[in-house]
This record gives C-alpha cells, structure tokens and sequence, in this order.
C-alpha cells in the first residue's frame, strides 16, 4: 500500500552571503528521504537550524524545494502543480504554526478564522457556518463555543491559542497535518494538553500527523516513528522506543543527553490546564 | 472601510483634540451640504461692489457686487469634495500598487517600486500646474492631477508596511488555508494596518484641499465655478490689497485654515490612538505636574494614589 506521503530526495538551497559572497549558496534541506503512513504519528527532531522547519514548509507548499518529490498517495505533486498547491491539496495537508501570538490574524474574530476554511473547502456555508464553527471549537476543547467565536485572539491564552490554530488546520478535514513546534511557545503546563489533543486527533479521525521538534519528550510521547535531522540530512530513523532506548548515531546520543525527561521509561508529568 | 471608521469612532472616544477637529470637520461638511440652500445666489450682482461688511451683506461683497458670505458657503461644497475625492482615490491607488508591490514582492514589486519612485522624483507641483493648464478645467481635472501628483507616497509607504506583515505566519497560514492572493491583501493584510492607511487618507486630504484652492487661485480651475480657490482668484483680481477689501478673502482663507486644522487635529487623535506611548507620555506629565514636580527631575517619584491601585 503506498504511503499517505512520500518525500525523496528533498533539497531545498537558499542564497547565501551578502554583497562579497553572491551567488553562494546554503543547502538547508539535503536530500532527504521519508514517509508518513496513514494514521500514523511521525516526528522530526533535530536541533535550531537542522532544516526541520524548512521541510515543513515545503510540505506545506509555502516554499517550492528546488529539488525532489513530494508524492501523496504516490502521485508527485511538484510534478502536477508545478506553480502552487492546488486547493484540493491544501484540503488533504494542513499546517499548525509554531507561534500562536503570530499565527492568528488580530482583527478577525475566532469565527471569521474558521469559516474561511470551511467555506473555501466546500464543507460547509451559509446556515451551516455556525454549528459547523461551534463543532470545530467544541472539538478542540474551547468551550462553550458560542462564547469563544465572538472572541477576538487577544483574548486567549497562548494554549488556547494554539487549539483555535489547531481547529482552523481541521477545517478542511485534512489527511495530513503538519505541526511547527506547537507547544514550543507554549508554557510547560499547558503542552501536555495540546499534545494529546493531537494524539486523540489521530485515534478518533485516523489523522496523519508529522511533528517537527527539538523536544525530544514530546516527540517520544506522541510519535509512532523519530526521525533524527541533523545539517539537513536525515541521520537517524526508527521506531520511537528504538531511538530514545539504543540510538545508533553519535548526534541522537548527543540530543538524549540534553533532553532533560526524554530517557525516562514514565510518560512526562501530564497537565491537561490551558 | 469598516475597519477604519471604528478607528475614527474610537479615536473620537479617547482624544479631545481630535473631537474638536471633527467637529470642525462636520460644522463644514454641514455647510457644504445644506449652506448653499439657505444663502444668496453667489454668481449674481446684488449690491453695490466691495461694501464692507455690514447688516445686509455680513460678509460684504465682492469687486463684481456678489456676497462674499454666499461665495464663502458655496465654495466650501466643491472644495471639499475635491479633498475628499482626492483622499480616497489616492488611498485606493496608492493601497493597491503598494500592498501589491510589497506582498508579491520580486519581479513584480521592483517593477511597481520602479514605477512609484519615477512618480516620487516627478516635482509634484510644476506637474500639476502643467496639467491642470493642459486638462480642460474643472474640479474633477483637479482631482484626477491631485491624484496623480500624490499617490506615491502613499503607495510608498503602505509597501513597507506590507513588507513587515507579508512574513507573519497568519499570511502563511491563509495562504495554507488555499485564500486567493486578493482576498489575503483585502482581509487580511489591509486591515492590519487601517491607522496607517487611514491618517493617509486624512492627510491626503487636508492636502488636496490646500493644493487645489492654490491651482485654482493660479486660474487652473473653472474661474465660472464658486470655489474657495476661485474666491480667491477673484479676490486678486479685482485687487483686493489694493483697494483694502481684506474682507472679499480673509473668509475664505480662515474657512481653509480651520479645515485644515480640525484634519490635522483628526490625525493627531489617530496618532495617539495607534501609538499609545504619546497618550502615556501626555499623562505622565499631568501626574509629575498634579505632584508639584517638573518633568526632567532626577528619578520621580510619585506617592501612591488615595487608596492605592
């Protein structure tokens, strides 16, 4: 069966230096290789700089990868929609962003954050709007919804934030949802509540999940599968116990170590408080 | 629009000056509006020439025997308009090549950028005087010159700004959401930054109405139309220094610098509302003065309010 999406041989290059050094070029994303499954939970961990956020906006079509393939469901789509994602792509692959002060317009309602989606994806307008937003919310755990669709982001919390974000990516009912770093903005009492609303996401509706992380706790809390990126390249790969218990690369070694939590056999203190 | 009438409605909340500015702003537009109904003809000989002010003339007349109070009201109704018109048509201008300029960025913003600092190194008022003489006169020729002498620096400025935004991740995440381009500058990225586009309307505003009374008052209008340009077209023509007739100008001149200066008392009340610090500043003073202490002493310190806070 052909994986949900198939990434090879991803290389995207960005322009180096400034005046004295044109035309130099640094490669960010070198010629990485992976696969997300159905319903399955894999994470990307390396440290600031690895590329790990580059990738995801390649995935995310935010930026175009000067070389490789993106395949979903087997079909390359750089090949199909060479000059942009289409909207049929943007329903199957949603984006939580990192930063949930940033990612949330501050002059729209909650509402108007998510009838957009829903009206753009054909999955619901006019009378349908309102309950199909109060669901959303609801679902995320922003409750009553009524309340909170009036609210203007400024209002909320940084968690309760990232849930409106959260609610926005399943609009569309997506396939695939790519997570920056969504609890890294985010106080440590507050993360385990958002973590396992991701979790849950994947058991009740059968959501691909692909976590970028420096945080090798929730990476080990969450994820199916770690994939370890280190100057761009993927170094290390596996299934998560196999990673964080016998890590074969020197880099994995050196990332457990400053982990603080990440080697304990007990899952992290949990905090369900936004 | 919405967005920036809220900013208006909330400035005049918060700002004294800026209501004393728009109430001088709708004492004219009243004027403008209803004015013309209630006084005489303005075009008409009805008294002997330049009388001075006086019980049935309250404003005088003017070197042709017309009532200056009646040019003065009527006046005000095409110089406003020509404001007005010329603030928004150089808002939506310069809103629409700058925010496309800065949110496509590339090609497409070096080629817009070209085009705008082309416009900005243009002398904007030789131009517009070598315009208005080539356009058959009238104030709509007034507006479209206005329009096109002013709106780089609008469209300049509103660029910039667009360049900060069109980096923020709520960009990124419509963009992900599958928005289309016009949508995400028009909903998105526009009304970010409603303080900036509107004290450029205003300010656009309060210009053109001061550029198109002085084209005029050159003889680049419709001399046959009342204005508050033409007013004083006349006005020197008939040689009003001259013969010390100050009353067939000074009316029109301190209606132009009232509406002026209730514009710019508008957009002070803006500027407070959008940088909050000059608000802070203001009533930090009030406190240090209430104290018996002048602003610039060493560290001051207040005593805590009655019941404390």
């Amino acid at each position: 069966m052909t994986p949900l999406l198939e990434v090879r041989g991803l290389t995207k290059r960005f322009a180096a230096g400034g005046t004295l050094a044109r035309g130099a070029v640094r490669t960010v994303v070198d010629a990485v290789d992976f696969q997300v499954g159905r319903a399955e939970i894999v994470a990307l961990v390396g440290e600031s700089g690895s590329g790990k956020s580059t990738i995801a906006r390649l995935i995310a079509r935010l930026d175009t990868p000067e070389a490789g393939a993106l395949c979903l469901d087997g079909e390359d789509v750089l090949v199909r929609e060479p000059r942009g994602a289409s909207r049929a792509y943007r329903r199957r692959v949603q984006m939580i962003f990192q930063d949930p002060f940033g990612s949330l317009n501050p002059v729209h309602t909650l509402a108007h954050h998510l009838e957009r989606p829903l009206e753009l994806h054909g999955r619901a307008s006019g009378a349908e709007l309102r309950p199909a937003v109060h669901a959303l919310l609801a679902q995320v755990g922003l409750s009553p919804p009524e309340e909170y669709a009036a609210l203007y982001p400024h209002a909320l919390s940084g968690g309760q934030r990232q849930r409106v974000a959260i609610a926005r990516a399943l609009a569309p009912q997506p396939e695939l949802l790519i997570a920056d770093e969504p609890t890294s903005m985010l106080d440590v009492s507050i993360r385990m509540g958002v973590l396992a609303l991701l979790r849950q996401l994947r058991d009740t509706r059968g959501i691909s999940l692909l976590l970028i992380t420096h945080d090798l706790a929730s990476a080990r809390f969450l994820a199916d599968r770690i994939l370890v990126l280190s100057g761009g390249r993927i170094v290390e790969a596996g299934p998560t116990a196999q990673i964080v218990d016998a890590p074969q690369h020197p880099y994995t070694r050196q990332l457990l170590a400053a982990a603080p939590g990440a080697t304990r056999t007990a899952p992290p203190a949990t905090s369900h408080g936004d | 629009m919405r967005a920036g009438a809220a900013l208006v409605a909330s400035a005049l909340g918060r700002s004294g000056p800026a209501r004393v500015g728009a109430g001088l702003l709708f004492f004219f537009v009243l004027v403008a509006l209803v004015g013309p109904l209630l006084v005489a003809d303005p075009t008409e000989m009805l008294a002997r020439p330049l009388l001075p002010p006086g019980a049935d003339h309250w404003f005088g007349t003017t070197g042709q025997g017309q009532d200056v109070l009646a040019q003065t009201v009527v006046g005000t109704r095409m110089s406003l308009f020509v404001g007005l018109a010329t603030g928004l048509l150089v808002t939506a201008l310069g809103a629409l090549v700058g925010v496309t300029a800065g949110y496509f960025g590339g090609r497409v913003d070096d080629a817009l950028s070209l085009l705008v600092n082309v416009f900005l190194v243009l002398p904007g008022l030789p131009l517009a005087i070598v315009l208005a003489a080539w356009l058959p006169p009238g104030p709509l020729s007034i507006v479209a010159v206005l329009t096109l002498t002013g709106w780089a620096w609008t469209a300049r400025v509103l660029r910039a700004q667009t360049l900060s935004l069109r980096h923020k991740d709520f960009v990124a995440a419509a963009v992900v959401s599958g928005e289309g381009h016009a949508r995400i500058m028009l909903r998105e990225i526009l009304p970010n930054m409603t303080s900036l586009w509107v004290s450029c309307a205003v300010g656009t505003a309060t210009y053109a109405i001061g550029a198109s009374v002085g084209l005029e008052f050159l003889g680049l209008g419709d001399v046959s139309r009342v204005t508050w340009g033409t007013n004083l077209y006349w006005a020197t023509n008939d040689a009003a220094l001259l013969t010390g007739s100050w009353w067939t100008f000074v009316p029109t001149g301190l209606c132009l610098a009232l509406v002026g200066f209730g514009l710019t008392l508008l957009n002070y009340g803006l500027d407070e509302l959008t940088n909050p610090r000059l608000g802070v500043d203001r009533a930090w003073r009030r406190a240090l003065k209430a104290a018996g202490r002048t602003p610039g002493d060493s560290t001051p310190y207040l005593p805590p309010a009655e019941g404390g806070r």
